[in-house]
């Protein structure tokens, strides 16, 4: 939107000049919005579609922790939408039916029946955590990371007019939107949705059996398909969605850069995406491969992950030939760089927003830039860690667990470094800064309690309990999620032309960070008591009795944590209206992004801008009583 | 609203003080289920090491944290200083973590190998221990586990020796009997296990043993574990002050030699109590009373070992030969999401004397079946 029009004071995001397509010719809202080519556009569907995600997504974690503290209970208000089968709802229809025909109301008995088809099922729970895990990771944190940053930074950060390849990025979004689809369809097929985890574990991902693997019945109404092959499709095509993402950052980083631009000025944001771009082009496709694997085994009968002689609900399997540690090495092989693409963005916002909440240089430069190159590289020779108890060659483990323990290191340099950016700055506790600083805060208990799984004697005994639960949990919702709340508090008036209410995201942040720790510290304990993950309850295992307060405490933080959000959904929504009006640079920060107007201009640059600082100048003795210098600051 | 967000953080803080301290109440500072096997306390030393260096690392990185936020948070006419870094400095917090994680890295190696590594040989005797070990299959599926113990070992009925350690499973004969029942270890002795699955991956999980490992369709895992004490617990006369508080006070972990001088005389339910414990156990305290008034009238029988012999069958309604004190079985789950049910493929480990892990076998056999092997072997996966 152009000053002009943002003077009237009501920054309608529809009407601004950030509209979609490169021309100048008037669009229709379809053109202008739906299939835009314009990369600002394309991180807002991003942006918007990961959202919605994660209400759904959360809405599963709060039906998860309702089962864990109240087992068998039916749940409040979120039951009767997420946990009522299509077959309770008949049953239920049923019963009532029934009643009406004999003129009568329900009985004791029939109530209590109908009461026990509002509460979690078994195959419902777990159900719930595989799709928990799967929206969270690959339809929320990585789109909104990768995809919505990702989409609508590059080309401001690098001083461009758009990506190397709109059009590209444009199919990327679509795949995206695709697989979106697809996973949703999943939850209405017959037999529910996918209920091998989020890791897909073949064999039980590939059994077509559904007493054996429910939401793995191939329903002839449904094309054959059921949820577990929605989940695979999905999958496959939020994996190529990365792949074309991936090709047009790298692209756009390399070659498009601005007068000036070298590699070692840019935004450490820019770093972070640079570098997960690599991990994504490179272990993607790897990912792809083992999807598509998979869907052979299931649509053709190939044999890739199971092997011979297997009997499932007492059928003998005709597979023969295959092994399931393969799936489980190329499965790791990408998800463990995931893992980093799920937080190395998130390192770069941190130091973006620490360097301007501090008012001073981010600590380290290179050792930063460094730091987040080893981190990816040794990604990439540690997926092992993951299956320590797996059957794997314990001398194999031995290598993997000292390499895992040596990855570590460059996530400690990062620690220390945002410490030192912090060290002698001239702190802001703005509503991105105050995030920004909880990311360093939890993704050092994320760093550090990683340390026990990485030690291989101790993972036996951790391994596939709530410790691990509570490990990934802070890295990617205390560490990534807080710095994904910091970036759109920061870059949201670079996106709408207003500011979020600091009021709201203030209460906002302080909640979060209150009920996080009070839902996901507590499962360090319970997961050290040996309280494995993916059980509807512990009142099976006497040696988790003692847990049962603990479960009820972690899911009453939980549910605030999720009431919270509801600050930051609305505050998110009702700014793009009646936010303040935000000046071209409302945090005074130096990148070449707050050169432009707020919000950013369709094309972001009139012209070219050149650089000529690196992007960290603060503490200085700027122009106009100014503590910065703009990137595009010339010097004398 | 710095007042206002200082007084949620002050209610943050009172919260997580009482939640620290219902912990420490409930746990003291290591909440792992008592390790009761060789392997144990190696585990915990580890994990307790990489507690302390991570706590402190934890405090040394909030304190920093916090101390910077306060001490240079923003102030009129103040400004920040302008440094892009001190090489000094991030050479040394590079070097210092560097040196901590190959010292762990490398410390934990023989504890990894031990566990992992050092397998027990199924035909040899052990030197520590001298007696063989006590090796056993196990066949996992959904969602129940099937054990396979070694003919010598069961001495009732079993019809040729095989050794389980070689993985061509074929070569058992078909009508060798599975036992549908607990997994039965003796004290002391080594027991090796070699696992398979017959659908699915699922994962024995031993918590007391500091044991985990898949049981994957298409290989023959190896796992080994010695336990060296189990529980004994003295039933009450009077089971209205029965509690949570009282059963733990009432447990008792016993070594193998122990055993005989602490319990040798006392009259101690062996087998068949279990149901009894774990139905008393999972029901919430007030509950728990009922529980036990009912099953201890109902006509449940129990074996019983007193001076050395075995009483088979007692009636628990037989007062006078009603069992002073009991073995408590340990958990055996599955960690290892293997479908919907996955949660209910749990069973029990007993640990006892030799004599009742003799007597144990036995007994069991009688309920053994081939069925399941022997579908399993008619089909020859030829892994």
């Amino acid at each position: 939107m152009s000053d002009a029009h943002a003077e009237h004071g009501h920054a309608d995001p529809g009407h601004g000049h950030d509209a979609g397509g490169h021309g100048h010719e008037a669009m229709g809202f379809f053109r202008k919005y739906v299939f835009s080519t314009n990369h600002k556009i394309i991180g807002k569907q991003f942006l918007f579609t990961s959202l919605i995600f994660l209400l759904v997504a959360g809405s599963l974690a709060m039906g998860i922790r309702w089962q864990l503290a109240y087992p068998e209970k039916p749940m409040p208000i979120l039951g009767s939408i997420i946990g009522l089968s299509k077959m309770d709802r008949k049953a239920i229809a049923d019963i009532q039916e029934k009643a009406d025909k004999e003129g009568r109301a329900l009985n004791d008995a029939e109530k209590q029946d109908v009461e026990s088809r509002y509460a979690i099922n078994d195959d419902e729970f777990i159900m719930f955590t595989t799709m928990h895990g799967t929206l969270m990771i690959f339809f929320v944190i990585i789109p909104i990371l990768v995809g919505a940053f990702g989409n609508f930074l590059i080309p401001l950060h690098v001083g461009t007019h758009d990506m190397a390849f709109p059009k590209l990025n444009a199919l990327s979004y679509w795949c995206f939107w695709l697989a979106c689809v697809l996973i949703l369809i999943g939850f209405f097929v017959p037999g529910g949705h996918s209920q091998a985890g989020w890791t897909g574990y073949s064999p039980l991902s590939a059994h077509h059996a559904p007493a054996a693997t429910p939401g793995s019945s191939q329903d002839p109404d449904w094309f054959h398909l059921g949820g577990q092959d929605f989940w695979l499709l999905s999958m496959f095509f939020v994996g190529m969605s990365s792949i074309l993402g991936a090709v047009n950052y790298l692209t756009t980083i390399l070659k498009m850069r601005a007068p000036g631009l070298s590699m070692m000025r840019l935004p450490l944001t820019t770093w972070g995406q640079f570098i997960t771009a690599i991990l994504q082009l490179l272990a993607t496709p790897v990912l792809g491969a083992a999807l598509m694997m998979l869907m052979m085994e299931r649509f053709f009968d190939a044999n890739f992950f199971t092997p011979s002689g297997l009997e499932v609900s007492k059928q003998a399997m005709s597979a023969r030939g295959g092994h399931p540690l393969m799936w489980q090495h190329i499965f790791w092989f990408y998800s463990h760089p995931a893992v980093y693409i799920l937080v190395l963005p998130a390192m770069g916002f941190t130091s973006d927003l620490l360097a301007v909440g501090c008012r001073k240089p981010v600590f380290g430069y290179k050792a930063m830039v460094f730091s987040m190159s080893g981190i990816a590289g040794l990604g990439f020779i540690v997926w092992a860690h993951h299956m320590f108890v797996s059957g794997m060659n314990p001398t194999l483990g031995m290598a993997f667990m000292v390499a895992t323990l040596v990855i570590a290191l460059p996530s400690a340099i990062k620690v220390f470094n945002w410490l030192g950016t912090v060290w002698r700055g001239s702190i802001r506790f703005d509503v991105p800064t105050l995030n920004a600083l909880t990311f360093v805060a939890l993704f050092t208990i994320g760093g550090l309690d990683g340390i026990f799984m990485a030690a291989s004697p101790v993972d036996i005994f951790i391994h596939d309990t709530y410790f691990i639960v509570s490990h990934f949990h802070y890295v990617v919702f205390g560490g990534s999620l807080f710095a994904v709340f910091g970036a759109i508090y920061y870059w949201y008036p670079k996106m709408w032309g207003r500011m979020m209410s600091a009021t709201a995201g203030k209460i906002h942040w302080l909640l979060s960070f209150v009920f996080f720790n009070l839902t996901f510290f507590p499962m360090h304990i319970i997961g050290a008591g040996g309280h494995m993950r993916r059980i509807p309850g512990i009142q099976y295992y006497p040696f988790l009795n003692e847990f049962h307060w603990w479960n009820q405490f972690i899911s009453i933080s939980a549910f605030c944590l999720g009431a919270t959000q509801l600050i930051f959904i609305g505050n998110f929504v009702l700014s793009i209206w009646y936010g303040r009006k935000a000046e071209s640079n409302p945090w005074q920060a130096s990148t070449l992004e707050w050169s432009i107007p707020s919000p950013a201009p369709e094309h972001n640059y009139h012209t070219i801008p050149t650089v000529n600082t690196g992007a960290y100048e603060y503490g200085k003795d700027g122009k106009e009583g100014m503590d910065y210098e703009p990137q595009t600051e010339q010097k004398a | 609203m710095n007042k206002g967000l200082a007084a949620l953080c002050a209610v943050f803080v009172g919260v997580a003080t009482v939640a620290t301290g219902r912990y420490f109440w409930d746990f003291g500072f290591y909440p792992h289920a008592t390790g009761a096997s060789t392997i144990a306390p190696a585990v915990d030393t580890l994990y307790l090491i990489i507690s302390y260096v991570t706590t402190g690392m934890f405090f040394l990185v909030w304190s920093l944290l916090i101390g910077f936020m306060v001490i240079y948070r923003r102030r009129p006419g103040a400004k920040s200083h302008y440094s892009h870094g001190n090489m000094k400095a991030e050479v040394i917090w590079t070097i210092i973590p560097a040196a901590m994680l190959v010292g762990l890295a490398f410390g934990q190696i023989p504890t990894w190998a031990k566990a992992k590594q050092e397998f027990p040989q199924p035909n040899e005797v052990d030197k520590e221990t001298n007696q063989p070990p006590v090796v056993l299959q196990v066949l996992a599926q959904q969602y129940d586990w099937n054990f396979r113990y070694r003919p010598e070992d069961n001495r009732a009925d079993f019809k040729r020796a095989v050794d389980p350690a070689d993985s061509s499973v074929t070569d058992y004969a078909i009508e060798e009997a599975v036992h549908p029942g607990p997994m039965i270890v003796p004290c002391g002795r080594k027991v090796f296990i070699t696992q398979t699955s017959m659908d699915v991956i699922h994962s024995l999980f031993l918590p007391h043993m500091r044991v985990k490992q898949d049981a994957v369709p298409g290989m023959y895992v190896r796992v080994w574990f010695q336990p060296v004490k189990f529980r004994v617990v003295e039933l009450p006369g009077n089971f209205d002050d029965w509690n949570r508080t009282d059963w733990d006070k009432r447990i008792d972990w016993v070594t193998e030699k122990d055993y005989d001088g602490k319990y040798g005389a006392r009259r101690v339910a062996f087998r068949g109590i279990e149901f009894i414990v774990e139905k008393a156990w999972k029901n919430p305290d007030t509950e728990k009373i009922e529980v036990m008034r009912k099953l201890m009238t109902r006509p449940a029988k129990v074996d019983i070992i007193h001076n050395g012999k075995v009483e088979w069958d007692v009636p628990l309604s037989d007062t006078a030969r009603r069992p002073t004190h009991a073995v408590i079985p340990f958990d055996l789950a599955c960690a290892e999401l293997c479908g919907a049910g996955h949660h209910t493929m749990k069973k029990t480990l007993w640990v006892g004397t030799e004599t009742m892990y003799l007597a144990w076998l036995g007994k069991e056999s009688e309920n053994a079946t081939p069925a399941i092997w022997k579908r399993w072997v008619e089909r020859k996966p030829s892994w």
